[in-house]
């Protein structure tokens, strides 16, 4: 059952000038017609490079973002056409994780106010109904003290104590902050959480904490995620389907092991072969293929294929005429966007050594 | 260092005692950095670094000086400020004034008035003049900073025009200079002590609105604006409860500046005589100006209130460059 | 190899840190390792672990103020040996550019941003190799287009923000390489690109370590980029190496618990879906200090009371280049004759014989 479904997305930014009067000259096209959708209870991955519009296409959907074009279903509602007093109301179901665990969190508030805040926005917390002749302030003290349960159990759920909601950010480390922007989000119970980069900022044994606690909870809480990030390893590890991100668009979505057992897309291709692995032995064997050049802006995308610039593997036909459209593939699983993909995975199309930066064959 | 367990006795003492015992040493090392965080906010770090600044302590010292006296003046002053009781030993045109002595500490001023009496009282007139002006500025200044600083985060398209509009009232306002603006209130209003007041204080509106405004935005792109959003937390209340007290510490920092700077304005208009048109009114920069036509006979009758102006000023500053300096977050851990 | 004295040798560097009212805080505290003529040297770790202040210390780019630098930095240079911690300003300034580079992570802030790339490669050109007017101009482009950038001439003129992050990082390369120093240091080079952009770039200094017989010290958090790229390795933790070993050894017998730790936390692109995360508990700020016992021990799950008793000795296992720094370290089947050796001074000297 999906969870969420995101139909032809589009996220425009209008580039403007002038002085007292804005004009649009031209627009950024940072989210350019995406499509997914979300089981329940399954993490999805959305992985890509700077600049590929998955940061955008994460607070699209909690309408962070204007929306241009496109629709997200939500629980029975699309969210794109919601006013915004119901989106505001909404977003009690759709919680968000922040790159930086500092940065997201408001200096000036301690813990318990940082935790506090969701309840007190969406009216959360006390018993359903109050017996007959409950004053106003015992009605008070009983919504405080079940808010007040709320927070500590989120607390204690990521590893942290009571003695946390007196103190203030700055007096943490950056994986029990990480841990405090995660709490924020559960206090709220959301159907779903969008994790934008949770672990990029982080070192790296604090990484695989925070990767373990979001797994954990998933498992206690039948959390359902979408989890963005340009780390391929840390996306692969931790979601049940993938997608990758070029320049606005998904190039590529299969179940996590199908993706890397057999990357169809050039661009994950390349992307994967340029992700290091910590292992000499597999460094010093695999396949690495260098793209040549950089993203092109997504104020002016390439035609037809946005990655046929950069494309070992591009041929003289279709590629810079014709958009590819992403197709599902005989497995039923795996959807890609591109032309040849069949003719590239049987081996029929070699990539050319020129168009690359270079490319090394693996050995093993 | 404790007595270390040798292998031998490793052997007979229990695991489980020798874990605790391990676990105890572990804690007692770690323990030695001492765990300091115990929910100290942004202020409060901030001032327990400033207690440490040698330049935060005399800035303190200064103001906390001249304060107690404004304060207190009736009482600390010996004479009353304006009456002449000495005057028949005090002769101007002949050139001849009273210095120090035993009864008047500071000697006495052209009109035989006690000039130690005249200072303290004046000291009042003083605080007042800056503590009032820099209200005006901020008060006004924060009101329309802060309007066109949440229209620019907040308020989308239809914002961003209402903070265009403001901040160019405000440009207009900073191209006035603070002279001509207070000669034109005083034309308006006559000369005063009020007119002196609200002239300083109006010419510091834009400084505060446009710290305020550029506070605001780049609190606005923050990311934890953002989580607050993400939330469904109302706008008024990010506005209110996660931008503004986060902008505001520059603002504080510059109102102990504007402090130092109004009371030299005020001097600085007092002197040109948009002040108090009352002579006998003791301010110090009144007294400034009144001591001009002596300066070569009697130098110390400006000398006195000049210094005054000059140490109060250099207190605020003090004060507000080390405040400016322990909320840099640069120099938080 | 063919000279018996290593190209740079550092022996207990330390450095110290006093703030005022703060106290002293020691960032390096002990670290030796030596560069060799065309390999990498990797020093790995994660932040406060020193690696950036060591590397910052050798380049003698340390404020003077308030920082104390102790230990050694034996350089061997055509005139003879120097001790890059005791150079003066101007000596090192000299050494600078022409025998030493330093590639940053940030290129921007790293680059002039009012000047046209093609002045920045001249003038370095101009100052240590005395070269002048077209011939610096075509020499400058040669660089560009060595280190990966088409269309070189173009380039000259444009200036860093005109380039994209992974241009200018090889333009920074480019001015690095100029004068073709014997020594290069990358402060995390690779951390602020992309994924793709980084693979460029890290088999482009591989490039230059194996033709050119630069000896590149690498530093980085990244255990991937350490796999691929580098030929010894030195985990470091809380300012000292608690591991150090080639590459092979490194990833396939990690000894210290704290390696063992950090490779458990990659998650690897080649795994197996599913596969458990084993990481290190706690974060860097659980520490002691080195002298009360062994820093990592608040986090360590086989810490005993021998840890807690002053520092650890650096212990040398198998064939003498795998050296660790820990009391009980995780056993490995091929793990045989522990020796503990008396100084880190003789471990240097023996793995020199050795090799």
């Amino acid at each position: 059952m999906s969870l969420l479904e995101i139909k032809d997305l589009k996220v425009h930014f209008p580039i403007r000038r002038g002085v007292l009067i804005d004009r649009t000259i031209g627009h950024v096209r940072a989210v350019d017609g995406v499509s997914l959708s979300i089981t329940k209870g399954q993490t999805y991955g959305l992985v890509g490079e700077s600049g590929c519009g998955k940061t955008t296409l994460g607070r699209a959907v909690l309408r962070l973002n204007e929306i241009t074009e496109g629709e997200v279903w939500f629980g029975g509602r699309d969210l794109a056409g919601l006013d915004s007093e119901s989106m505001r109301r909404e977003r009690a179901n759709l919680q968000m994780v922040f790159q930086d665990p500092l940065g997201s969190l408001n200096p000036r508030q301690n813990v318990g106010a940082i935790l506090m805040e969701g309840l007190q926005t969406h009216g959360i917390g006390g018993p359903e109904e109050f017996p007959e002749g409950t004053s106003a302030k015992e009605r008070h003290r009983a919504v405080e003290e079940d808010r007040k349960k709320r927070v500590v159990d989120a607390l204690e759920r990521v590893g942290l104590s009571a003695k946390a909601l007196k103190r203030y950010p700055h007096e943490f480390s950056g994986g029990q902050r990480q841990r405090i922007g995660i709490a924020r989000a559960l206090v709220l119970q959301p159907d779903l959480i969008i994790c934008d980069e949770p672990v990029s900022a982080l070192d790296v044994s604090i990484q695989a904490q925070v990767l373990n606690l979001l797994e954990e909870l998933q498992e206690e809480m039948g959390l359902t995620y979408l989890v963005i990030a340009h780390d391929l390893a840390v996306v692969r590890h931790v979601s049940d389907v993938v997608g990758v991100m070029y320049l606005g668009s998904l190039v590529e979505e299969a179940t996590s092991d199908e993706l890397y057992e057999t990357p169809m897309h050039p661009y994950t291709r390349s992307l994967m072969s340029a992700v290091p692995v910590p292992d000499p032995t597999v460094e010093d064997s695999r396949e690495r293929i260098l793209l040549a050049g950089d993203l092109p802006s997504p104020a002016n995308p390439p035609a037809g294929c946005r990655f046929h610039t950069r494309c070992p593997w591009r041929q003289e036909e279709l590629c810079d005429t014709e958009r590819p459209e992403l197709r599902t593939l005989k497995s039923g699983t795996h959807r890609v966007a591109c032309h040849y993909v069949e003719q590239i995975l049987s081996g029929e199309i070699q990539p050319s050594e020129e168009r690359a930066e270079r490319i090394l064959h693996g050995t093993g | 260092m404790p007595t270390t367990p040798s292998s031998q006795s490793d052997e007979k003492i229990p695991f489980h005692q020798r874990k605790a015992a391990k676990v105890d040493r572990l804690a007692e090392l770690m323990g030695d950095r001492g765990d300091d965080g115990h929910g100290a906010g942004i202020w409060r770090e901030a001032f327990a670094r400033m207690r440490r600044s040698p330049m935060a302590i005399t800035g303190a010292v200064i103001v906390a000086v001249f304060i107690v006296v404004a304060l207190f003046s009736p009482l600390i002053a010996p004479y009353s400020p304006t009456s002449q009781a000495w005057g028949n030993e005090v002769f101007p045109n002949r050139n001849e004034f009273v210095g120090p002595r035993g009864e008047n500490w500071l000697g006495l001023d052209h009109l035989g008035r006690d000039m130690f009496s005249r200072m303290v009282i004046g000291a009042r007139q003083t605080l007042m003049v800056g503590v009032v002006a820099t209200l005006v500025g901020f008060l006004f200044g924060a009101l329309l900073g802060g309007t066109a600083g949440a229209c620019s985060v907040l308020g989308g398209r239809w914002g961003r025009q209402v903070d265009n509009v403001v901040m160019r009232v405000i440009d207009m306002m900073l191209a006035l200079p603070t002279l001509l603006l207070a000669v034109t209130v005083a034309a308006l209003v006559g000369p005063s002590l009020t007119t002196v007041m609200l002239a300083v204080g109006i010419a510091q509106i834009p400084i505060f609105a446009r710290l305020l405004r550029g506070a605001m935005i780049s609190q606005g792109n923050r990311e934890y604006v953002l989580a607050a959003q993400a939330m469904g937390v109302r706008k008024r209340k990010i506005a209110l409860t996660h931008i503004l007290p986060n902008s505001m510490g520059p603002v504080i920092v510059q109102s102990t500046l504007t402090l130092a700077t109004a009371i030299i304005d005020a001097a600085a208009l007092s002197y040109l005589g948009l002040g108090n048109p009352d002579a006998n009114f003791p301010e110090w920069g009144t007294m400034l100006s009144e001591a001009q036509r002596f300066l070569s006979s009697a130098p110390s009758l400006a000398v006195y209130p000049a210094l005054g102006i000059i140490i109060t000023a250099l207190g605020f500053t003090l004060l507000g460059e080390s405040l400016r300096e322990a909320l840099d977050p640069k120099l938080r851990k | 190899m063919s000279s018996s004295t290593p190209l740079l040798a550092v022996d207990e560097l330390s450095v110290a840190f006093h703030r005022r009212g703060a106290g002293e805080t020691r960032a390096v505290d002990g670290v030796s390792f030596t560069l060799e003529e065309g390999r990498v040297t990797g020093l790995v770790g994660e932040s406060g672990c020193g690696k950036s202040v060591t590397s910052l210390a050798l380049m003698g780019l340390l404020p003077d103020r308030g920082v104390e630098v102790g230990g050694s930095a034996v350089m061997r240079l055509p005139e003879g040996e120097v001790d890059l911690l005791r150079l003066s300003r101007r000596r090192l300034r000299d050494l600078r550019g022409s025998q030493l580079a330093m590639i940053f992570q940030d290129p921007l802030s790293s680059l002039n941003p009012v000047v046209p790339i093609g002045r920045q490669v001249t003038e370095i050109l101009k100052r240590h190799r005395g070269m002048r007017g077209s011939a610096a101009r075509k020499e400058a482009a040669d660089l560009l287009y060595r280190v990966g950038i088409p269309d070189p001439t173009r380039r000259l003129n444009e200036y860093p923000h005109q380039l994209s992050g992974g241009m200018r990082q090889r333009a920074l390369i480019a001015m690095a390489v100029a004068c073709k120093p014997r020594l290069m240091i990358a402060d995390e080079p690779t951390t602020a690109l992309d994924v793709t952009i980084q693979a460029q770039i890290l088999e482009l200094l591989k490039d230059l370590v194996t033709e050119e017989g630069t000896a590149l010290l690498m530093i980085t958090h990244d255990l991937g980029v350490v796999a691929g790229l580098c030929d010894d390795i030195n985990v470091l933790y809380a300012g000292r190496a608690v591991e150090t070993a080639p590459r092979r050894p490194l990833f396939a017998d990690p000894t210290h618990p704290y390696t063992v730790g950090l490779l458990g936390s990659v998650p690897r692109l080649d795994a197996p879906r599913g596969e458990p995360l084993t990481p290190v508990r706690g974060s860097v700020n659980d520490n002691i200090a080195w002298t009360d016992g062994c820093a990592f021990a608040p986090r360590c799950d086989h810490y005993t009371m021998e840890c807690l008793q002053g520092p650890p000795p650096l212990v040398r296992t198998g064939d003498g280049t795998h050296i660790h720094r820990c009391v009980n370290p995780i056993d490995h089947a091929d793990v045989v004759d522990q020796t503990v050796l008396e100084s880190p001074a003789v471990v240097g000297e023996d793995e020199e014989e050795r090799e």
